[in-house]
Parts: structure tokens; sequence; C-alpha cells
């Protein structure tokens, strides 16, 4: 038997590799992590927003994903991946969703009931819950909006339990309150004997007929020197985030269905001014979601800073700029669509170490996009709101209910459309379906005995949902079957 | 980990002194053969009056004096080769770079590339492939700056099949070195990857060595990455040659020939690109024919010829190999020391077996302040005025910096394709306004700017989103800015404040 430096290599510790890690552990593995990103500690956490995306982010936050509309993308990079710069709001997946991997793609044994216990289990280790704290003001404002256009709200559930609404989620949670990976499901990992490696990228996957041998990964060390390493293990799980679990695997070779099908959230934010102060910078972001325009729309609340409010107005900037003198009026909303749009992921072939990101925006997008605008807009000026503003170039700012009832009919200008998201996912689909789906329905790669992902790229399509719960409750399902099988 | 000396597998000493030896008995038998050609019409009076006629002062101490010039500009284009990864003093640039030129001299089969990669490992510390690539890439910038010389003096001299054929010859040569080059300094990751996929099937020892070399070679190139720096190097490249050519150029009129520039650079580039054939140490015979064909093609009688090939050749050969002498001396290095310090650049030494697969320095970080223009971009993007007076220009100069790296943190294309429209917007600027981008008032670039970021043609706006996007971000959640937002709480202390309460709760 050759020599092995673990039996189990997990490649990236957030969401899906945290728990994979977790469960192998506890079924008595020898578990290796390995983190391109580094440990932070909490004082590090909380930093001002251009620091915390140098430390946190992956490339300093310069994921954009391209296409006619290019989308603003971000991800984590350090120990607890994206979980440490989310904003925790969890969902379950819904039923509906389920149903539909099941019939299109084949998931097998993914149904609500059999999800339910690994859901438990994430809600019960995340903390997850409503607040117990009084809404600030840009929910208040958000819920009487809601209240008067006639629909419904529901507070979403957070992984983190104890906010202090400081509003630095996206800068890494600095009271600790958020339950990101390295502080909830990381440090039980180790507990169970898992080792996690902090600063090591791993570059290729080596392998050799069906079997994965190992990999190369460079670890970078805190002098800006590096090496270039090889970890030899049994079985490996890749479980480096949407993008980069499938451009590790085209890199090392393995393309079948892989990177072809990413999936997103778009997402189109409006700055709203009312004529009160909000502070919205200065309070957690708004908690509630309408649910009413589920699966094609959410509508919600987003993160809010000067920082981030001015990147709104700044698609019209010339005419909005002196609203910057009013960002105590302003708060920060989005209208959020399923994505019915395809996108590419593929390893930069030019430049350093790096991977590219495609997205064709869909048609229906974009018509969804446009009703969800006006019924925001609506429901904003609804609530007391002066004006909104949408991050949608040469797009006057809406102040009347005609002006935002325009786009229940009308689709917004494509190319004007300023879009981000945070949510990727699906880029290489599981499922018995194999004409679809890259990996089987317990995420083994096809054409491989012992390649597996267990993150965000396995989701089959879009969930339409916060996605961080599916992906734990998933990642945990395969984890433990994996486990329990005989090896 | 490496050993200390030139690690040696098994069998490796024979293997390579084979090599050698091959390479001695064929660079004799090329050189015997081109010396014979060189002598094959010469009327032996003829060219011992032409040596003896000559005229030395003060051309031959002016030309060996601008040759000497030359090594000093290669040891700074050494240094800046490897100035990512390490830092070499000139003087310490250029003594390498003598050192391997004087063991070309003496040794056989080009050792002194070698030898020079062992010494400029040894004093720069860096992987021996690296700094072996560091000195193929110096081969191929000289053929290149010789190319581009020749081509010059092709367009100015008669039409002669001899240059016709050196540069074709040359840029064939030169040109597949240079893609490959480029290749490596484009795509390095995508190279390391292929190379890593395909020597897999050749299991876990030869996997990791090809990718070490592999990953050392291509890290060798690295400072090519920025068009600058690429075109900065391919025009010391030229100045060197240039330097070099001034040799040639002032031992014409030691032999009563006319100074003409264009000839001298002729002689130059077909001498230096022949004397790529083998040969025994010192490109003797090689060296002659080649200088003395250019010369005889361009009307010079063949004894005149040959004297001068010879002249030229000893002050190339002389001054250097000498130096060389006295720096292997300083160094106490003996000729089975240079032997040795070439051995250290072999690209296959044995490594322990649980060894990093590769060691890479880290790039020698220099803060240099933001770029000026980038920053006028960034004013101009910004409301700078609601900053603070006092603090405005801190502001900018760290706004700048954030874009500067975010903007270098783009994945893969994005970053050129970044320069490449900057410098569109630069070329359109001082249309505009007839003046560069620098001089432009603010308050005149400010709408110009404003015009291209927020204007009517969706690429040029998508262009210029990700720079204002960053700009807005760094500028507002500045620590100055934040402060200064009327009722803004700073939000690092708002977070210190509550966390500290949360952690005292807790
Ligand atoms: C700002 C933001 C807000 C969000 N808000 C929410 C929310 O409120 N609710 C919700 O449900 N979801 C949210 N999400 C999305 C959610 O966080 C992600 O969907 C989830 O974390 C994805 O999990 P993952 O394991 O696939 O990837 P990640 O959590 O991103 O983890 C991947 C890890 O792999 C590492 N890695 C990548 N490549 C390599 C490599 N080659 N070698 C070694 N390591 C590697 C990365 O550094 C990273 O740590 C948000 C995301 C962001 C960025």
């Amino acid at each position: 038997m050759p020599k092995r430096d673990a039996e189990v290599l997990v490649i990236g510790s957030g969401a899906g590799g945290s728990v994979t890690a977790l469960e192998l552990a506890r079924a008595g593995l020898d578990v290796i992590v390995l983190e391109e990103g580094r440990e932070h500690a909490l004082t590090d956490y909380g930093a001002p927003a251009p620091r915390a995306m140098r430390a946190l982010y992956r490339r300093g936050g310069m994921t954009p994903i391209l296409g006619r509309t290019p989308i603003g993308y971000v991800e984590g990079c350090c120990v607890g991946g994206s979980t440490e710069i989310n904003s925790g709001f969890w969902h379950r997946a819904p039923r509906e969703v389920l149903l539909r991997w099941k019939t299109q793609y084949g998931l097998a044994d993914a149904s609500e009931e059999e999800l339910a216990p690994h859901f438990d289990w994430a809600e019960e280790a995340l903390g997850v819950g409503t607040s117990d704290r009084p809404w600030p003001r840009s929910t208040e404002l958000f819920a009487r909006g809601v209240e008067r256009m006639g629909w419904s709200y529901q507070e979403v559930p957070r992984a983190a339990p104890g906010c202090q609404s400081t509003n630095a989620c996206a800068q890494g949670c600095p009271t600790g309150a958020k339950s990101g990976m390295s502080r909830s499901v990381l440090p039980q990992a180790r507990a169970a004997g898992a080792r996690v490696i902090a600063g090591v990228r791993v570059l290729q996957l080596l392998t050799r007929g069906k079997r994965c041998t190992g990999v190369i990964a460079r670890r970078t060390n805190p002098d800006g020197s590096s090496e270039l390493l090889r970890f030899e293990a049994e079985h490996v799980f890749v479980c480096a985030g949407p993008t980069e679990t499938p451009s590790l695997l085209r890199r090392s070779g393995i393309r079948r269905r892989v990177g072809n099908t990413l999936r997103v959230h778009p997402y189109l934010k409006v700055a709203a001014r009312f004529d009160e102060n909000v502070d919205a910078h200065a309070h957690v972001l708004p908690l509630l979601q309408v649910k009413e325009f589920w699966p094609e729309l959410s509508l919600g609340g987003a993160f809010c800073t000067p920082g981030q409010l001015a990147m709104t107005l700044a698609e019209n900037w010339r005419e909005n700029r002196d609203e910057m003198r009013h960002h105590r009026q302003l708060a920060h909303y989005y209208v959020g669509v399923r994505g019915s749009g395809r996108g590419w992921v593929r390893p930069a072939f030019f430049g350093a170490d790096s991977t590219l990101i495609g997205y064709r925006l869909s048609e229906q997008d974009v018509i969804h996009l446009s009703a969800g605008l006006a019924r925001l807009a609506a429901l904003l000026l609804a609530a007391g709101a002066k004006a909104v503003h949408p991050s949608v170039a040469g797009l006057p700012s809406i102040e009347t209910d005609s002006a935002a009832a325009r786009w229940l009919t009308e689709p917004l200008p494509k190319t004007g459309l300023g879009l981000v998201t945070v949510h990727a996912f699906s880029s290489c689909p599981m499922g018995e379906d194999e004409s679809e789906c890259a990996a089987d329905s317990f995420g083994r790669l096809y054409g491989y005995e012992n390649l597996r992902i267990n993150d965000a790229s396995m989701l089959c399509d879009s969930p339409g949902v916060n996605p961080q719960g599916t992906i734990m409750a998933l990642a945990r399902r395969n984890a433990q079957a994996f486990a329990s099988a005989p090896r | 980990m490496r050993r200390a000396g030139p690690a040696r597998p098994k069998g490796f000493g024979q293997r390579v002194n084979k090599r050698r030896l091959v390479a001695l008995i064929v660079g004799t038998l090329s050189s015997v053969l081109f010396l014979a050609l060189a002598f094959r019409n010469i009327d032996y009076a003829k060219w011992s009056a032409a040596l003896g006629e000559m005229s030395p002062w003060p051309w031959a101490p002016l030309a060996v004096l601008s040759y000497v010039a030359g090594h000093f500009l290669r040891g700074f284009r050494c240094r800046k080769l490897l100035s990512n990864d390490a830092y070499l003093s000139v003087p310490r640039a250029t003594s390498v770079v003598v050192l391997g030129y004087a063991a070309n001299n003496v040794l056989p089969a080009r050792l002194g590339e070698l030898v020079r990669a062992g010494m400029l490992s040894k004093e720069a510390g860096v992987p021996a492939l690296q700094a072996l690539s560091v000195t193929l890439l110096e081969r191929i910038l000289d053929g290149l700056a010789l190319l581009l010389l020749l081509l010059l003096a092709a367009l100015r001299l008669p039409r002669a099949p001899l240059f016709d054929a050196t540069l074709g010859v040359g840029a064939s040569v030169f040109g597949l070195a240079s893609g490959a080059v480029l290749l490596a300094v484009l795509a390095p990751r995508a190279i390391t990857s292929l190379a890593s996929r395909t020597a897999q099937l050749f299991g876990a020892r030869v996997h990791d060595r090809v990718v070490r070399a592999v990953t050392e070679l291509v890290m060798g190139v690295s400072y090519l990455r920025t068009t600058g720096a690429a075109l900065g190097a391919l025009a010391l490249s030229v100045g060197i040659w240039v330097l070099e050519g001034g040799m040639f150029l002032l031992l014409l009129p030691a032999f009563g020939l006319a100074p003409d520039p264009f000839v001298a650079a002729a002689a130059l580039c077909v001498t230096n690109l022949g004397i790529l054939a083998p040969s025994t140490p010192g490109f003797i015979g090689t060296f002659h024919f080649f200088c003395m064909t250019t010369l005889v093609t361009l009307g010079v009688s063949e004894a005149v010829a040959l004297s001068y090939a010879t002249v030229v050749h000893l002050s190339f050969f002389v001054p250097v190999t000498l130096w060389g002498v006295a720096i292997a001396t300083t160094y106490g290095i003996s000729l089975t020391g240079l032997a040795a310090q070439a051995a250290r650049a072999e690209p296959w030494s044995d490594r322990e077996e649980r060894a990093p697969v590769a060691s890479i320095k880290p790039t020698r970080a220099t803060r240099r302040p933001p770029s000026s223009e980038l920053a006028l971009l960034c004013a101009a993007l910004i409301p700078i005025d609601d900053a603070p007076e006092a603090s405005r220009e801190e502001v900018l100069a760290d706004v700048t910096r954030f874009v500067e790296s975010e903007l270098a943190d783009l994945p893969g294309h994005l970053p050129w394709l970044m320069a490449l429209g900057l410098a569109g917007f630069r070329g359109l600027t001082a249309l505009r306004f007839l003046r560069p981008l620098q001089r432009v008032p603010a308050d005149r670039l400010r709408p110009w700017v404003e015009a291209f970021a927020y204007g009517k043609v969706p690429p040029v706006r998508q262009f210029f989103r990700a720079l204002r996007s960053v700009a807005l971000i760094a500028f507002y959640e500045h620590e100055v800015l934040r402060r200064e937002l009327r009722g803004a709480t700073p939000a690092r202390s708002l977070v210190r404040d509550r966390g500290e309460r949360a952690l005292a709760e807790a």
C-alpha cells in the first residue's frame, strides 16, 4: 500500500467542506482539510471594507461574471469560506425544488423528509433562529411597505444567534455572533480529529485511471514564499465552492458536465430615500423577504454601507451623487430572481492561477427583474420612500407609482442593468441522469471511484432561496452515506 | 531539500561526460571545417600584410571599451530580469555574466551558459532552473535584438543572400523560442497544469520532477509579465548589442575601412548568429568565417576581411577571458569549480523523498507610490472634495492603491484588457486635449472621465464600472470619510463597541 497523507482530503473549508470534514472525522476517518485562505482571529474581523475585501474575499472581491450583462460576484477565500462573509439568512430547500431535482436530474434520496434530519442538525449546530431584538428602522419600513401592498413577509431565520446588529456581516462578524464555519462546524471537526491546513491552494488533482491519487497544492508562507506540495489520500472531496470546484476539476482534465451549467440568483439593488433618518448603515440589514412571487422573484433587504450605497447610485452618478449627502435617509433593498440563464466556469488560460466565469442572462430573467423592480419600487414608495434609485444605467429614479408600474410590462434595458450576486451553484450538478450531471446523487464524479464533490457546485440547479442550508444538508447526507458505505 | 553540492544520481557523471565529449568532438570538427572555409582562398602574404598595416591606436582600446561597457549593461539586464525574486547588485550580476562568457571561451559545448546559471542560482539564491531560464531568456532577447539590428542593416545595405538566409534561420529559431517564452509568460498556470497532467502518466517521481522543472523555468521568465517590462528588456538588449556593435564599428577604421554603422551591424549580427553553430571553446573558426564572409559580401577583400575578423575575435576573446579569470580568482573558483557550477544548473538533480515538489521565493514587494495617472482617474471618479482638505491627499493615495491592487487581481486576461482600455483612454484624452492626461486640468478632466464612465455606450461604461465601483467603495469606506459623513458613526468603533460589549456579555 503506498504511503498516504490521510484517508480523506477535503479541499475547501466552506459550507460544504466543513460539514464533510466533521462527518468524516466523526466517522473515524483520518481527514485533512486543505484551505486556500487564511485563518483569522475575531479581532481581524469587522475591518473597513477595503481591508476586509483584501483579507477575506477571493481576489479581493474581483471575480466578475462576464457576459453581455456582466454581474458583480464575490465569494469568500478564508477558513470558513463564504460563510464568514455572508449574512447568514437561512432557508430549507423548498419541497418544490427538491421535486424538480428528482424528476429533472434523477436526484435520489433527497426528498424533504430525507433531508429534514440534516437541516435539523445544521440549524441546531448554527443556532439558526429569528432575532429577539427590535427590528432596525430599515426592516420596519420594509414591513410597512409590504403591509400596505397587501402582501405578506417573513422574517428570515439567520445563523447568527445573539446578533449585535453591527452591520459588519460582509467584513466578518467581529462579535462572533454569526455562525460562520470557522466558529461553528470547523472547531467540532477539529475536535473530532480533522486537521485543517490553511494557506494551501490545491492546484491540480492527480489522477490515475479511475482514481484520484492526491493533489498538488501550493502552500503560501507568511513571508510570501511558497512551496508546491504533494498530498496523497485514499479519497478526495472537492469542496472549493461553485466556481473553484469546476475550475480545479477542469484544470485537472476532468471536464464531463463540469463547469457548463453554472446558475446564479441575479440581484438588482435599489437605494430608497425616505424623509427620515433610517441609519441603515448602523444596523443589520433588513431581515424580511417577500416570497409572494416566489419562485420567480424575491424581494428583500441588502447590506447597506456608504460604499455600497454609492455603488448602487453610481449607475447614474451624475444625477444621484448628491443623494450621498442624505445617506442617513437611504436604505438598500433588492429584487432577486431565480435565474433561468446558464453560465460557465473555466480555469483562465492566460495569466496567473485564476478562474473565469460567464453567464448569459435570459430574457425571462430580465422580465422578472423588471416586474420585480416595479413591485419593489411600489412597495418602498408605499412605505414612505421619496425616491427609489435602481442600479440601472440611464433609468431615472422612481418617484411615483405609475413610474414604478411601467416596469410591470416593459423590460428593463438589458445592457444597463447593474446586477450583482452572491449565490452561485450547479456548476457540476449531481443526479442519476448522467446526460445532465457531473456526479451521482451522492456527489461521486462519474468516471471516478474515489473523487467526490460536496459543495454549492453539486446543486442540480437554482434553489431559488439562500443556498447555505441546502448545501450543508446535502453535504452532510453525502458525507454520511460515504462514511457508512463499505470501502 | 537539495543537497549542498551539485547532487548527481548514479551514472550521472558518466552520462554528462559522454555528452560533453561528443559535443567537444563535434565542436572541434565544426571549427576545423569553418577555419578551412575561411582560409580556403586566402593569400597568406596579403593576410599578414593587412594585419601588419592595422593601426590599433586608438581604435582597439576604444573597441574593447565599448565591448566591456556592453557587459555592464548585460549585468544590469540580468539584475532586472531577476528583480521580482532576488536582489543582485549590478557589479555582482556583471561578474556572473562575464564569468559565463569567459567559461564559454574556455569550456566546450557552451558550458558557460550553465556556469552562468549555476553562479546566478548561487548568488541570487534562486532555484537552479529558474536561473537557467533567466539565462536562456537573455539569450532569446539577444537573438531578437540581433535580428532587429540585422533587419535594419539589411534594409540599408545592398541585398545579399547571406543576410536573407541569416534573417530566415534566425527568425525561425528565435521566433519559435520567443513563442515559447510568450506562452510561459502569458499562461504560466496552463503550462504547469499541462505538464502535470502529462507527467502523471510516468509516476509520482517523474511527475514531481517535471512539475518542479516547469515551475522554475516559468518563474524565470516572469519578469516579462508587464508589457512595459518586456519592452524595457528588449530595449536593454538592443542597447547591449549596440555597444557590442561599437566594437565592430571601431575596428573598421583600424583596417582603413569606412566606419559604416550598418556594415558593423551586419558583421555583428551575422557573426553572433553564426556562432550558434557548434565549435571549439571560444568560437574559433565559426566566428572568423561568419565575420569575414559578411565583409566579403559587402565588397571587402578576403585578406582584409579575415584580418579584421581575427582582430575582432581577439578583442572579443581576450579581455573577457582575462576578466573572467580575475573574477574566478576573486571567487576562488577553479576550472573544475566552473564545471561544478554548471552541474548546479543541471535540471535533473536528485531530491529527498518528501521534499516540496518546488519552492518559490517570495516576490520582492516594492512599495511604489500609486500610479499618478490612476490617481487622476480616481480623483475624477470620486467626490474627493467631500473629504476634509487636510486628508484629501492621503485618501486619494489610499483609494488609488486599493484600485490598483484590485485591478491587478482581476482574473485571466482581464488585467491586460484593462491596461489596454486605459491606454486607449489615455490616447483619446491626449487627442482631445492635445496634452497628456497628467496635464489636463482637474475641472476639465472630470466631465471627460464621467462622459465615459457614465455615458451611453455600454461596453465603455462597463469597462469603467470596475474602476469606479472599487474607487467609490474605497472612498466611502475610508475611515476618514466614514468619520466625515454627517451623523455616521465610524464603522470600526461601532463594531468595536458592540463587539466588546458582546464579548464582555459572553
Ligand atoms: C457576501 C455573501 C453573502 C451571502 N449571504 C448568504 C445568506 O445570507 N444565506 C445563504 O444561504 N447563503 C449566502 N451566501 C452564499 C453562501 O455563503 C454560499 O453559497 C456557501 O458558502 C457556499 O458554500 P461552498 O462550500 O460551496 O463554498 P464556500 O463557502 O465559498 O467555500 C469554498 C472554500 O474553498 C476554498 N477553496 C477554493 N478553491 C480552493 C483550492 N483550489 N484549494 C483550497 N481551497 C480552495 C475557498 O477559499 C473557500 O474557503 C452568501 C455569500 C456571500 C459571498
